[in-house]
């Protein structure tokens, strides 16, 4: 039979079932090789892939840097997931595209270099030197092994030369500086009056053809955002305490639990001097002490003085030399005989020997606080008021949690909630999405209702929070797409506009009137202020930043500079509808012996290193557009 | 090669003769494969560790420019020179040494710094950040017909608004002001640097701002 075996064992199928065992084997874990279908992918740098879980990482580091930076402005409904999310992966691509291109540059970072820069962060510092142990504890909080942190630190370095030997290294020349100090500092002279359109508005009221021409041209204007109407159930802790009452018998109760709040006990000081006897000494020994004590106490007796006995004799290490002196105290602090005697004693008397846990000792009480406080009738107005905040605060967690529940339990209504509550549904006006006044200026309630459980699929919402006494649950009764309002809602508001721009049209026109002929040379802009009795503003040498607003600076510093001792004019139609008159009459160029040596430094500095940050982005511009980069980021994680 | 039937003393012999004729060429063959593992690993040793060398001296003569001390900044550029003449640094320590030269208004030595940068640089954006930095070193100097040549040559790429900028310059030094406010416009829209100087500009030119 092993012949057979041996014989057959050489033939051809052997050999072709060798060959198939042995294929799983050879190609055994090759994907960790070539990385096959190991990870899923959101972007392709060139050859180099954006794992999803490296881009999560990112994504959430990017989300915490924010909510630190903005503190308590932070509302991440304010900010577009999926544009935040694109932000970051580009962030990402640009930076590998940067460490590729270093890397094709030859670029490299040596252990070297990488170690001390790792020595030079603050954090793994410990008295301002390097500290192994700090190093690798702080790693471990955040999860990363030496090797990641280390590849992660080589990137950034050498990105950050690339970056550096760019934008690092730009210059302005003194020439270009003083060119823009020319611009920059350049002062002007002018005078100008303003023609108000307020004062050419038209008496009669526009045509109705044209309203209607302008409600047909403005729709976009006129568009009303989407809204809705909600029935909402409030839950207020201090609404509740309204509701509630509370009658004798449970306010005192409250009193007497809650004593301490109300009244103050008695506090009595005292001296003492101890004679150690503590217990399980011998006979002999307590015998001793209890004979120390009376002949200590026939001394005080005698005439001698307590503190300085106390001082002589005590053999309680902590009072002795304040003379036996314990300072107030209350009930409950001391030990039980000594307080009984303590509190027992009057003013001034000297106690007989008494027996503690820690020996004999003679007392003398040097003062008594009396208890104090209010009795419950006189603290009645504020043991109800807290005892009725207690109680709604109770009353309020059970309410919100039966809330939550009934609003969960029966999704497309809210009637068994407010039965069972006792609490009526409210109604809301309509409600746009960016908040009204009132209540739904909160933006957690408008999110709710507009969000895709409660507004599309008609359920409850849930126990929306807004103060932790504080809450509502809401359903959509009425929803409204954004529509145009009809013509009749806006009309006197296009009234309004007509007639404002009439007045406009009509201001420009006789300013125009007057521009003309200034330009002739007939008159001045003084002249025409008095005949028309406006006011005439002068500005005498003036920058940009002081010629009166953004408006008037830009139309001035645009004119060209007058020729000799004639003023140049111009108009400015202004957008609140004013018609300006303007005369020019100096132009006086900046001038860079003006600024002192610190100045122009700063200057200067600012200007290279808004030139040094464009070059390095025209450089990052120029990877992009050369690399093949492949975006697979899902548009938004949002299953709707 | 070796016959299957011969016997054992046969086959010994045949293959003491097959190591006599072919000896020589196994034994150079695989000092050569060996030989060209081992030299191109320590090539690629070499390179990496040159490379670092150098990426550290750049460090070092980075922080040098940044507080100004212009000599120790031309000793190493001298070592980048002299000992990393392939590298990329160097061309690094060219840069930050021609900024240094312009600040001490030692433009003509600067000039040669960076035409260096972009007759060396193999990257394109590099050549482009050389050729647009002479470009404002010939204007400084006055020589707009080598600044419009180097215009010339600049390939249209990201740095496009910046030549613009330097178009419109030398536009406006020729007395073209129609030129000078198409060009700061052209500019502005490919995001030149500087931009509120280059707005400025375009007000002293009376540009209103119409078709912005």
């Amino acid at each position: 039979m092993l012949q057979s075996i041996r014989d057959r064992a050489q033939g051809w199928i052997a050999w072709l079932i060798v060959i198939l065992i042995s294929i799983p084997f050879a190609l055994w874990g090759i994907q960790e090789y070539l990385g096959v279908g190991s990870e899923p992918v959101v972007a392709k740098v060139n050859n180099t892939e954006i794992t999803e879980r490296a881009f999560e990482g990112r994504y959430r580091d990017y989300r915490a840097q924010l909510r630190q930076r903005l503190g308590d402005a932070y509302r991440p409904d304010l900010f577009d997931e999926t544009m935040l999310r694109q932000e970051t992966l580009e962030s990402m691509v640009r930076d590998e595209l940067v460490v590729q291109k270093a890397d094709e540059l030859g670029m490299k970072a040596g252990d070297a270099l990488v170690r001390a820069e790792i020595a030079r962060i603050p954090v793994f510092q410990v008295n301002g030197r390097f500290s192994m142990e700090a190093y690798e504890r702080t790693l471990r909080s955040q999860g990363l092994s030496p090797q990641g942190f280390e590849e992660r630190m080589y990137r950034g370095l050498i990105s950050d030369q690339l970056e550096n030997a760019i934008s690092g290294t730009a210059w302005v020349t003194d020439q270009e500086l003083a060119e823009s100090l020319r611009l920059r500092g350049q002062q002007r002279s002018f005078a100008y009056l303003t023609i108000p359109a307020s004062a050419h508005i038209p008496e009669d009221p526009p045509s109705d053809d044209a309203i209607q021409a302008y409600y047909d041209e403005h729709t976009q204007d006129f568009i009303a955002p989407e809204q809705v109407k909600v029935g909402y159930i409030e839950l207020d802790r201090a609404a509740i305490a309204d509701t509630l009452e509370a009658d004798e018998t449970t306010l005192r109760a409250y009193y007497e639990q809650h004593k301490q709040n109300y009244t103050t006990p008695e506090r009595r000081r005292a001296s003492h001097i101890l004679f150690l006897a503590e217990e399980g000494a011998d006979e002999a020994q307590i015998e001793d002490a209890l004979k120390q004590a009376q002949a200590a106490r026939e001394r005080i007796l005698t005439g001698e003085d307590f503190g300085e006995v106390a001082k002589a004799l005590s053999q309680d290490p902590g009072s002795a030399q304040q003379g036996g002196d314990l300072g107030f105290f209350g009930r409950d602090v001391m030990d039980p005989a000594f307080e009984g005697a303590a509190f027992a004693l009057e003013e001034g008397a000297v106690s007989e020997p008494v027996r503690s846990v820690f020996g004999y000792h003679i007392i003398q009480v040097t003062g008594i606080q009396p208890a104090g406080g209010k009795s419950f009738e006189e603290a009645r107005p504020e043991v109800e008021e807290a005892h009725l905040r207690a109680e709604a605060e109770r009353v309020y967690y059970d309410y919100a949690e039966r809330l939550a529940d009934l609003a969960y339990e029966e999704p497309t209504t809210l009637l068994p909630a407010a039965d069972a509550l006792g609490i009526e549904i409210q109604h809301s006006d309509w409600i746009p999405r960016q908040g009204a006044s009132g209540l739904f200026r909160n933006p957690k309630l408008t999110a709710a209702a507009f969000s895709d459980d409660v507004l599309y699929q008609g359920n409850n919402s849930e126990l929306v929070e807004i103060t932790p006494e504080h809450s509502v649950v809401l359903r959509v009764l009425e929803h409204k797409e954004a529509s145009t309002r009809p013509l009749e809602e806006v009309r006197d508001q296009i009234i309004a506009t007509l007639r404002q721009q009439q007045a406009a049209a009509k201001a420009k026109e006789r300013g125009e009137t007057q521009l003309a002929s200034l330009n002739e040379g007939g008159t001045t802009l003084a002249e025409i202020a008095e005949s028309l009795e406006l006011e005439l503003t002068n500005k005498d040498l003036v920058e940009r930043n002081a010629a009166g607003g953004r408006e008037i600076a830009n139309a001035v510093f645009r004119m060209a500079a007058p020729a000799g001792d004639e003023s140049r004019y111009q108009g400015l139609a202004s957008a609140n509808g004013d018609y300006l008159l303007i005369a020019l009459s100096e132009v006086k160029d900046g001038d860079i012996s003006q600024l002192d040596d610190n100045e122009k430094e700063q200057l200067k500095r600012s200007l290279a290193a808004s030139m040094g940050r464009a070059e390095y982005q025209h450089m990052l511009d120029n990877l992009r557009s050369e690399a093949k980069v492949e975006i697979r980021l899902k548009a938004s994680q949002d299953p709707r | 090669m070796v016959d299957i039937y011969a016997s054992d003393a046969e086959q010994a012999e045949a293959l003491k003769k097959w190591w006599r004729e072919n000896g020589k060429s196994v034994v150079g063959g695989l000092v050569i494969g060996l030989g060209g593992v081992f030299g191109w690993q320590s090539w690629m040793q070499y390179q990496e560790t040159s490379a670092a060398r150098a990426s550290f001296q750049y460090h070092q003569l980075s922080r040098a420019a940044q507080v100004g001390e212009a000599e120790s900044v031309e000793k190493q550029v001298g070592v980048l020179e002299k000992e990393y003449a392939g590298s990329v640094y160097r061309l690094f320590g060219h840069l930050e040494l021609a900024r240094l030269k312009v600040e001490a208004g030692d433009l003509a030595g600067a000039r040669q710094l960076l035409e260096a940068v972009m007759a060396d640089a193999d990257d394109p954006s590099l050549r482009q950040v050389a050729r647009l930095r002479i470009a404002r070193l010939h204007l400084a100097q006055g020589d707009l017909d080598a600044a419009e040549a180097l215009l010339g040559q600049a390939s249209e790429d990201g740095f496009v608004g910046e030549f613009q900028a330097i178009k419109g310059d030398i536009a406006l030094a020729r007395g073209d002001q129609e030129a000078a406010i198409a060009a700061y416009r052209a500019a502005l829209e490919n995001q030149a640097g500087n931009s509120a100087t280059l707005r400025l500009k375009l007000d002293s030119l009376g540009w209103d701002g119409e078709g912005a």
